[in-house]
C-alpha cells in the first residue's frame, strides 16, 4: 500500500509539474518566437540597412557540418548574412556578419547575444569595436587582418576562427574569393617569376642536389628566357631547422627576376615579411653573388634572413657551376691585408684553389699559402656567417698538421652592447669565446666536450643542434677542410 | 519544554540578516560569484530566486503532510525544476535581454541548494503563510548579499554601476570582474561582516 502511494504522489507530481511547464510554454513561445524574429530583422536590416528586400533564410539549403555557422540568409543578389556562434572565454557568443556577393566587401558585422567577461571579451559588443567590419575586404576578414579584444585573447582567437571560417565558406559556397588551390599557387608564383612564359622541368639534365626540388627553363614563344628555380633551404628556429621552400626566376644575364616564398615553417611573427611578395620583388635586378645585399627587416628576423641568404648562395653556385657550367667568381678580399693574420707565418703566395673544389656554403674562398720555395705551408678560409647585425666574415688559418692557426673577423655589424649580462661583458669581436677556435686540432674540435654558444648571443654564436650561426659555419668549415683539402695530407 | 514559535517578523528578518544565505550560510555560492559581475544581473538573479524559492516554499508547505518522507526529496526537485523551467520561460519572453545575460545561471537555479534548502528545512515543517515569509525573507537576503557584492565588482572593477559609467577607466581595478576578483570581493565582505556580528554576539555575552 505504501509503494502504491509513493508511486501515485510522484506520478502526481510529474504529471501536475508537466501540466503547469506545458501551459507556461503555449503561452510564451509565441512571445518568444516573436522577440527572436524581430531581432533577428533588427540585426539583419542594421547590417544591411540600404537592403529593400525580405531577407530569406536558405540554411537548409547548405550543409552546415564543422561550421560555425547556424544560419544564412540571403539579400538578393547584394548579400549573404551569416548567423555564427563561438565559444567565447565565458559564454558562448552568437553574431551575424554580412558579406557581399556584388564585391569583396564586408557589410558589417553585429554581436547578438553574448555573456562574457566585462571590461574584457564582453567588448566584443561594443560599437566602436564592431565598427572596423563596416565595408573592410573579406580576405583581411578571413586573415585575422582585424584588431583583437584587449585582455581577452581566448574570445578574440575564437571570433577570429570563427569569422575566417565563414568566409571560408563564403567564398566556396557563394563564389567570392575562391580559395586557390595549391597547384594553382605554385603555378601563379612561377609566372610572377618570368610573367607568361612556359615551364618545362629539366631538373633531370643536371646534377641532383636535395636543395634543389625542381629546375624549369622558361621559355616565351619557344625562346630561353631564364630559368625558374624550386628550392628548399633549412630554417633556423629549431633543432637541425625547418625546411623552407621558394621558387627564384634567374635571367640570363644572371640577375634574379624575383623570389616568392612557398612555404616556411620558421617562427611565423618572424617569417611573415619574408612570405610577402614586396620581399620577393627586391630580388628584382640583383646580381647572381650579391645575395647578401637584399635587407631584411627587423633584427628579429635576421635569422631567418640568414637562412634564405644561405640558401639563395647556396643556389647561385648550383646555377653557375652546374647548370651554366662555369666557374664561380669567387670574392677575392686578398687585399684586405687583415686576412694574412689567419695564418702565423707570413707566406710568399696566396693562392685561391677554391674553384678545384667543390662549392659550400659559409665558404667565400680557399688560399693555399706557399713560402719562397714554392713549398706548400697552408691554406686559410675565408667564410661567412650571419649573426644578430646581419653577415660576419672572417679567416681561418689552417696549417698542414690539421691545426687552426688564427680566427680573424674581417667585418662584422654586430653589437653586444645590450648583451653585456650574456656576453660577460665581452663586446664582439673581442671575445675570448672566438679563441676557442685557435691553436687547436681540428679532430679536437669534434670531441667532447664541443663548443657551444652563449646564451643571449646565440644568433651570433649560433647554438648547438640549430646548424646556424658561428659554430655551424666554422666547424662546416674545418669539416670541408678534412674532407676535402686536409684528408690527404 | 517546547520551542518558542517564531514570529512572521522574526522569521522574515532572520533571512535578511541572522541567517543571511550569502553571507552567514553561504548557500548559493556558484551564482553568488558568478552572476555579481554586474548590478543588474544580481538584480534579476535576486528576483528569480524571490520567485522560486517563494513559490517552492509554498507548494511544498501545502503538500507537507501528504507526501511520503522516502521520497520527498525528489518531488521537491521535480516542483522546484518546473518552477525554474516557467521562470526561464517567462523571463527569455518579457525580459529577454536579462535571460540572456543570465545565461545558464537562470537554469541553475535548480540546483541553488538554498532552495532545496529552505525546501526541507523549513517549508516541509511550517506553515504556507509561514514558509512565504520564509521565503521572501531568505530571497530578500540572498538578492541583497549579491546585490552588495555586485555593487562592488561592477563599481570598481569595470567603472560602471546599474551601467551607467562613474569611474573612468584608467581607474578601474579590472581584477574584481574576473572570476578570483568574485572571490576577493567575497572574502573581505564575509570579514566585515563577522567583524560586525562577533562583536555584537560578544557584547550580548558581556551584558
Amino acid at each position: 500500500m505504501k509503494h502504491i502511494k509513493i508511486a501515485f504522489t510522484l506520478t502526481l507530481t510529474v504529471v501536475l509539474s508537466m501540466v503547469a511547464v506545458f501551459l507556461v510554454e503555449a503561452y510564451t513561445t509565441p512571445i518568444i518566437d516573436d522577440y527572436n524574429e524581430r531581432l533577428a530583422n533588427d540585426a539583419l536590416y542594421s547590417i544591411m540597412s540600404e537592403f529593400d528586400g525580405t531577407f530569406e533564410d536558405v540554411t537548409s539549403s547548405y550543409s552546415l557540418d564543422d561550421s560555425s555557422i547556424v544560419q544564412i540568409y540571403e539579400a538578393g543578389t547584394e548579400g549573404i548574412i551569416y548567423k555564427a556562434s563561438f565559444q567565447g572565454f565565458g559564454s558562448i557568443i552568437t553574431y551575424m556578419i554580412g558579406v557581399s556577393t556584388v564585391d569583396s566587401s564586408v557589410y558589417g558585422v553585429v554581436i547578438l547575444e553574448q555573456n562574457d567577461t566585462p571590461g574584457y571579451g564582453a567588448n566584443i559588443a561594443n560599437p566602436d569595436y564592431v565598427l572596423q567590419f563596416l565595408g573592410i575586404e573579406q580576405e583581411l576578414v578571413k586573415d585575422g587582418d582585424i584588431d583583437g579584444l584587449t585582455g581577452a585573447s581566448i574570445t578574440t582567437g575564437s571570433f577570429f576562427a570563427s569569422l575566417s571560417n565563414v568566409i571560408t565558406f563564403h567564398e566556396v559556397n557563394f563564389g567570392g574569393v575562391v580559395a586557390p588551390t595549391e597547384a594553382e599557387v605554385r603555378a601563379e608564383m612561377m609566372d610572377d617569376l618570368f610573367p607568361g612564359a612556359a615551364f618545362t622541368s629539366v631538373k633531370d639534365d643536371y646534377e641532383a642536389s636535395d636543395a634543389i626540388l625542381n629546375i624549369y627553363e622558361a621559355k616565351i614563344d619557344g625562346v630561353l628566357v631564364g630559368y625558374a628555380y624550386l628550392v628548399e633551404g633549412v630554417g633556423a628556429i629549431a633543432a637541425s631547422g625547418l625546411p623552407f621552400e621558394y621558387y627564384i626566376g634567374i635571367n640570363l644575364d644572371k640577375t634574379y627576376t624575383s623570389l616568392r616564398m612557398y612555404e616556411n615553417n620558421d617562427t611565423a611573427s618572424y617569417i611573415a615579411p619574408y612570405l610577402e611578395v614586396e620581399f620577393g620583388d627586391t630580388y628584382d635586378g640583383v646580381a647572381l653573388g650579391d645575395e647578401s645585399t637584399i635587407d631584411g627587416f627587423t633584427a628579429a628576423t635576421s635569422q631567418s634572413r640568414a637562412t634564405i641568404i644561405q640558401s639563395t648562395e647556396y643556389l647561385m653556385a648550383y646555377h653557375i657551376t652546374k647548370v651554366l657550367g662555369e666557374v664561380l667568381n669567387r670574392p677575392d678580399p686578398v687585399d684586405n691585408a687583415n686576412i694574412f693574420r689567419a695564418f702565423d707565418v707570413l707566406a710568399d703566395s696566396y693562392t685561391s684553389i677554391y674553384s678545384e673544389n667543390v662549392y659550400q656554403e659559409n665558404i667565400l674562398n680557399v688560399y693555399e699559402l706557399k713560402d719562397n720555395l714554392g713549398t706548400v705551408i697552408g691554406y686559410i678560409y675565408y667564410g661567412n656567417s650571419y649573426g644578430y647585425g646581419g653577415e660576419i666574415q672572417f679567416a681561418i688559418g689552417v696549417d698542414l698538421t690539421n691545426t687552426t692557426d688564427n680566427f680573424i673577423i674581417l667585418s662584422t655589424n654586430e653589437t653586444w652592447d645590450q648583451a653585456y649580462p650574456y656576453s660577460g661583458g665581452e663586446v664582439f669581436p673581442d671575445t675570448t669565446w672566438l679563441q676557442n677556435y685557435e691553436d687547436v686540432t681540428i679532430a679536437s674540435l669534434f670531441t667532447d666536450p664541443l663548443i657551444d654558444g652563449i646564451s643571449g648571443v646565440s644568433t651570433t654564436t649560433g647554438t648547438r643542434g640549430l646548424d646556424n650561426g658561428l659554430i655551424f659555419a666554422i666547424e662546416s668549415i674545418l669539416q670541408y677542410h678534412l674532407d676535402n683539402i686536409g684528408g690527404a695530407e | 519544554m517546547a520551542r518558542k514559535q517564531k514570529s512572521l517578523k522574526e522569521i522574515f528578518s532572520a533571512g535578511i540578516f541572522k541567517q543571511n544565505p550569502t553571507f552567514v550560510q553561504f548557500l548559493g555560492m556558484c551564482p553568488t560569484l558568478a552572476v555579481t559581475t554586474t548590478v543588474e544581473n544580481a538584480l534579476g538573479m535576486g528576483a528569480g530566486v524571490i520567485f522560486v524559492l517563494v513559490l517552492s516554499n509554498f507548494i511544498v508547505s501545502l503538500i507537507r503532510n501528504v507526501v511520503p518522507k522516502e521520497v520527498r526529496i525528489p518531488i521537491y526537485i521535480v516542483i522546484i525544476a518546473s518552477l525554474v523551467t516557467i521562470l526561464e520561460m517567462f523571463m527569455r519572453a518579457f525580459q529577454p535581454d536579462l535571460a540572456a545575460s543570465l545565461g545558464v545561471f537562470l537554469s541553475l537555479i535548480v540546483v541553488n541548494c538554498l532552495i532545496l534548502g529552505r525546501a526541507e528545512a523549513f517549508a516541509s515543517k511550517n506553515s504556507p503563510i509561514k514558509s512565504v515569509i520564509d521565503g521572501l525573507g531568505m530571497g530578500l537576503g540572498f538578492t541583497l548579499g549579491i546585490l552588495l557584492i555586485a555593487v562592488f565588482r561592477e563599481l570598481l572593477g569595470a567603472g560602471t554601476l546599474y551601467g551607467i559609467e562613474i569611474i573612468p577607466e584608467d581607474y578601474q581595478i579590472s581584477i574584481l570582474v574576473s572570476a578570483s576578483g568574485a572571490f576577493l570581493v567575497f572574502g573581505i565582505l564575509v570579514s566585515q561582516i563577522n567583524k560586525f556580528r562577533f562583536k555584537r554576539a560578544d557584547e550580548s555575552e558581556a551584558m
